[in-house]
């Protein structure tokens, strides 16, 4: 919402306020200025008169001025067409900042110019106000225009406007009579609004309206106006709204919807045949003011009279139907409808007009007779008409006016502040709200205002917020802390940083193709019913395929060795799961000058999920791997499916080619888990055991097997064998060559035994170990070498 | 003769190289066939009195050759050791920062502070669902059905009755309605929320907000402007200012917008500020006595406040993110830009 200094200030007093303390009163008042335009050129731009005027020797549309700005007589080299001797203009002089340029002294085309003649575009006013003339050329200042005089008042420009953030409960302000109540109560300063009464006899109308109870109609038939300009008044509170001026018909509407924040239309009489109704059913094309066609479907309202449609109902008017400098007759249609369905029909036409914006908001009740009744008086004073009808209305509107009690009391306990009651009914007074004892009758305009806590705000906001303490609520102590899956999700986070891993978000919503990669997935994936676009239609239910493409993108830069995890909900048609995706690409670490280079394999994530399950309390005996060759995303033969004891938790492996080639990634390992099935699983408390005191023994052993027997079993079949007194396992040497046989592999284990109660003799030493490796040849078919 | 042996012994240990050298030595004159030995055999030939004179002076010429020997052996000693330091030296400026760390996201960075910060005011922290009923997220919110925000265009519907929450109020509304027999509430609402917006450097669909909700007897709007001051401090610095502005929410009344006094400018005024020397943070209020008594609590007993703010937001200021879009986009290079504790 714009508001104009110099409008303002023909009902307020605002001497003592500069611009900036205007815009503090009205941002601390709930209307925060968001931009203040001032057309101040620091008085670089004054009027000046062109004395001479050649053409430029080296240019086909140059022109070469002697321009009078009363010190001095400039040479101004100037490219408008329309620049002649003994013309009043604009100049920009030198060190002048206009929007898009600062004016320096400067050759051109080999001529020495020093200023700029101006044009209204060049001085930022908007070009939705400008003529074609004034669009093209200098603006050209009448010859009264004194010559070296600030050239701002000539133009118009000589005010300030502010841009004011509008709140949706107080759209009632784009009704200027609105907007001037509420500044009277910021500035506290007295205003009266007065609104015309027609006092002319009026005739018997021949109109008929009709529309459904929940819309309102109304018309009034006024004969012999006279189409001119309108008055100065009108037309430079239009410029402030960047409305342009038509003539006096159409700027007399345009001016009372602004006055009332009620829209309107205008129509010429000869082209409306009987009744004016409100239509829902139409269907069709449309031709409106603006000469689009449009498509009407049903559902879209339309103002219609006995035979056709006159316009797009509080949108735009028809072409047909428009006032023109023909014009004799003229009808007045105020009407209300449902803003949501103006809000469709806008959207869905792409129409946004000063009515279909005003529509949207909260129009008072009162402000459709409001705006009768100013149209009307304007016509007759500006448009000088003759014989006014009777205005007929679809339906007498009923207004009803909220009371509300006012306990200051209330108020303080509320707001935790210490205002008199006197203060606080001041407020009231301020609004030119009425009050009777401690009842407070709320106006029409003010649609916002329906419980009490509605006048607390209006108390505090009036009365400034930096009367408001500063105090903090009495502590409720409680036991409440981070609930378990955030306290997991964090222990998960510093796991993965201090191990080298990035976090990442991504956002949930993906295309159908991404969808398509999801990991271990139960139901169907949701689809949004109003998607932006292809790229964002479904809710995943899986990230990887998320970070595949994050890997992509870091890959395609350059940017090696990425690892990167995120924790994430996921959804499906039936339910919601947290989940944490991890993939590791490159190498772990790489110092390479001295071979000290870890690559990121299966087996590094086999670490990190180990260790990351470990700390954060699931024993490793309950920690169980099986190999899943059937995960489309995975290697078949490099893949493992998590479990804590028999609790699914997910899956990890390295990417399956195709998938790599997919995504355009390079050979990664890949996890995703369930973090939500995981934290509904017992975790095991720290279990303190002292260390042993007795001697631990290392044996070696280096067996030689089929290649399709795993280290699994021939641990199972060692740790079996061995019991408590195996300490750990370390397979040392893995070898596979034509020498052993292409089907065999040999195996190289480090065995450590200790016991918690003695120290172990070499004879017990000697006889587990015999067993140990009896039991692998036997079960396994192994060869002791 | 003795004093011959002497200088000469002497002599070779001072040569000696390293310790193989000194133990030929320590044979050669101590051992069994050393000149010592030939000496102390003929002894035999002197007198008593020559006898007690000769084989004390070899005995101090033993003990002398001896005590030399090792001291010349710890010299040779501390000698290998340097030796050997010498031979380890290592070009110390090689580049050595290949065991990295990762880090938290930004905005789970900025999330997991709020968090702590409100934890350690005893709030609890609550999360739910982002598919949400439109019955949470605008209904029990008091957005009426003609607002804007329940249109299609604004917010992501997957059907009639289910949305994409486009706030975390969804979530307040549902901890307010579950605890509603269970007073008093102190909760934050941290998570992603979702709105119909093309995605450009200040808009994008998918972003994140906290969001707070105090439900007692007393509450009052002092008590929020206490609470969001100490929220500011926490989060900026201690010298931080807060100012509320009149603004309006459905779900709050009296409703404000909470400026922090401009970090980047102390509050002089800045491009980032735009030279007012505040910057916007969060919406906050007092809950609208018909979002109590929506969710079954007395409005006339019990009062409380609320707010909420963009996490995305705070990031940006604090860490001048120029453009919303970064946080989604994960370029290794700018999420490792927030590699520290701050």
């Amino acid at each position: 919402m714009l508001v104009s200094r110099k409008y303002i200030e023909q009902y307020f007093n605002l001497e003592n306020y500069t611009n900036d303390a205007i815009a503090e009163a009205l941002t601390t008042s709930g209307f925060e200025v968001e931009g203040v335009i001032a057309y101040d050129f620091k008085n670089k731009l004054v009027v000046g008169e062109v004395l001479t005027c050649e053409k430029h020797p080296d240019s086909d549309h140059l022109h070469i001025c002697t321009v009078d700005v009363a010190i001095e007589q400039l040479q101004i080299v100037c490219g408008a067409k329309n620049v002649a001797v003994g013309q009043k203009v604009i100049v920009a002089l030198v060190g002048c900042e206009l929007p898009q340029l600062k004016i320096t002294k400067s050759k051109v085309r080999g001529i020495e110019s020093s200023g700029m003649l101006c044009s209204l575009v060049e001085l930022g006013v908007p070009e939705s106000t400008l003529t074609d003339e004034q669009k093209n050329g200098i603006e050209i200042l009448k010859s009264d225009a004194i010559i070296g005089d600030i050239a701002n008042k000539y133009i118009g420009l000589d005010d300030v406007i502010f841009e004011l953030g509008v709140t949706p409960n107080r759209s009632d302000v784009v009704a200027l009579n609105n907007l001037l109540k509420e500044l009277a109560a910021i500035f506290n300063q007295q205003i009266n609004i007065e609104i015309p009464t027609v006092t002319t006899n009026l005739i018997d109308t021949p109109l008929k309206v009709a529309c459904s109870e929940n819309r309102y109609i109304s018309a009034q038939k006024i004969e012999n106006i006279t189409i001119k300009d309108s008055s100065e008044h009108i037309q430079s509170l239009l410029k402030t709204y960047n409305i342009k001026s038509i003539n006096n018909i159409v700027d007399i509407s345009n001016y009372v919807a602004l006055l009332t924040g009620q829209p309107n239309h205008i129509y010429d009489a000869e082209f409306v045949k009987g009744s004016l109704r409100i239509v829902d059913d139409y269907e069709g094309e449309f031709v409106a003011l603006d000469g689009n066609t449009y498509n009407i479907v049903k559902g879209d309202l339309m103002i219609f009279d006995d035979e056709k449609p006159l316009g797009i109902a509080g949108i735009m008017g028809g072409e047909y139907s428009k006032v023109t400098e023909n014009t004799k007759n003229v009808i007045i249609e105020v009407a209300n409808f449902e803003r949501m369905k103006i809000r469709n029909t806008s959207r869905r036409l792409n129409i946004t007009s000063e009515s279909s914006i005003k529509y949207q908001k909260n129009i008072d009740p009162q402000a459709s007779d409001y705006a009768s009744r100013y149209i009307v008086d304007l016509l007759i004073k500006e448009a000088d008409a003759k014989n006014v009808y009777n205005k007929i209305e679809s339906s007498q509107k009923q207004i009803n006016l909220t009371t509300l009690k006012l306990d200051y009391q209330r108020l303080n306990n509320h707001l935790g502040s210490h205002f008199s009651k006197e203060e606080v009914f001041s407020v009231m007074k301020r609004l030119d709200f009425e009050i009777k004892n401690d009842e407070i009758t709320i106006p029409s305009y003010r649609s916002d205002i329906t419980v009490a806590e509605d006048l607390y705000e209006e108390v505090i906001r009036l009365l400034g917020y930096d009367h408001l303490p500063t105090t903090l609520p009495t502590v409720s102590a409680s036991n409440k802390s981070l609930p378990l899956i955030q306290k997991m999700q964090r222990n998960i986070s510093q796991f993965l940083n201090k191990n080298g891993i990035q976090q990442a978000m991504t956002y949930t919503l993906i295309s159908d193709e991404l969808n398509s990669f999801a990991l271990n997935v139960k139901e169907d994936a949701i689809s949004l019913a109003s998607p932006l676009s292809d790229d964002r239609k479904i809710i995943r239910r899986s990230i990887l395929p998320s970070l595949l493409e994050v890997l992509a993108y870091n890959e395609s830069r350059s940017v090696e060795n990425c690892s990167l995890y995120e924790i994430s909900d996921v959804t499906d048609k039936e339910s919601s799961e947290n989940r944490l995706s991890i993939v590791l690409s490159g190498n772990k670490y790489a110092n390479k000058w001295n071979n000290h280079v870890v690559t990121n394999d299966f087996y590094v994530m086999k670490s990190l999920i180990t260790q990351m399950l470990v700390q954060l309390g699931y024993d490793k005996q309950r920690i169980v791997y099986q190999a899943n060759t059937n995960q489309s995303l995975m290697h078949p033969y490099q893949c493992v499916d998590v479990y804590i004891g028999r609790d699914f938790i997910g899956t990890f492996g390295t990417i399956h080619p195709t998938i790599s080639k997919k995504f355009i990634v390079s050979k990664c390992v890949l996890a995703e888990l369930n973090l939500t099935k995981l934290e509904s699983l017992k975790v095991g408390k720290i279990k303190y055991t002292p260390v042993s005191r007795y001697q631990s023994v290392k044996r070696d052993i280096a067996i030689l097997v089929d290649k399709s027997v795993t280290y699994g079993a021939i641990k199972s079949v060692i740790e079996k064998t061995g019991k408590s007194l195996i300490k750990s396992l370390e397979v040392f040497d893995i070898y596979e060559g034509e020498n052993i046989g292409s089907d065999k592999k040999s195996m190289a284990i480090r065995i450590t035994l200790q016991s918690q109660t003695e120290t172990l003799d070499n004879h017990t030493i000697q006889s587990l170990m015999e067993n140990i490796t009896t039991t692998l040849t036997t079960q396994l078919n192994a060869q002791i070498r | 003769m003795l004093q011959k042996i002497q200088l000469e012994a002497l002599e070779k240990i001072m040569q000696c190289q390293n310790n193989t050298q000194l133990n030929e030595i320590k044979v050669l004159y101590l051992g069994k066939k050393g000149p010592l030995q030939e000496v102390m055999q003929q002894l035999k030939t002197l007198s008593v009195e020559e006898k007690k004179e000769v084989g004390k002076k070899v005995n101090e010429l033993k003990s002398l050759l001896e005590s030399t020997i090792e001291t010349k052996r710890i010299q040779l000693n501390e000698i290998a050791l340097q030796q050997q330091l010498e031979n380890e030296k290592i070009d110390l400026t090689l580049e050595a920062d290949y065991y990295e760390q990762g880090n938290l996201h930004p905005l789970i960075k900025i999330q997991t502070e709020l968090e702590d910060i409100f934890i350690a005011m005893g709030y609890d922290v609550a999360k739910i669902g982002e598919v949400e009923l439109d019955l949470y997220n605008f209904e029990r919110a008091n957005i009426p059905h003609d607002h804007p925000a329940r249109d299609m265009q604004d917010t992501f519907y997957i059907d009639d009755e289910k949305l994409l929450r486009t706030h975390t109020t969804a979530v307040q509304m549902r901890y307010l309605e579950e605890h509603a027999n269970n007073l008093p509430i102190q909760v934050v609402c941290p998570g992603k929320v979702y709105r119909r917006d093309d995605d450009d450097a200040t808009h994008s669909h998918q972003f994140m907000q906290i969001e707070g909700l105090v439900v007692k007897e007393n509450v009052k709007m002092s008590d929020l402007k206490g609470t969001l001051l100490l929220m500011a401090q926490k989060m900026f610095g201690e010298n931080q200012k807060i100012r509320f502005r009149p603004s309006y929410f459905q779900f709050t009344e009296p409703s404000v917008e909470v400026d922090v006094s401009c970090p980047f400018c102390g509050g002089k005024g800045c491009n980032v500020c735009k030279q007012t020397g505040w910057i916007e943070i969060l919406g906050a209020g007092m809950v609208h006595p018909k979002v109590l008594e929506m969710a079954g609590i007395d409005s006339t007993k019990y009062s409380g406040f609320a707010f909420g703010a963009g996490i995305d937001r705070i990031a940006m200021l604090r860490y001048g993110v120029e453009d919303i879009r970064h946080f989604f986009t994960n370029d290794i290079r700018f999420l490792k830009s927030f590699n520290r504790f701050d």
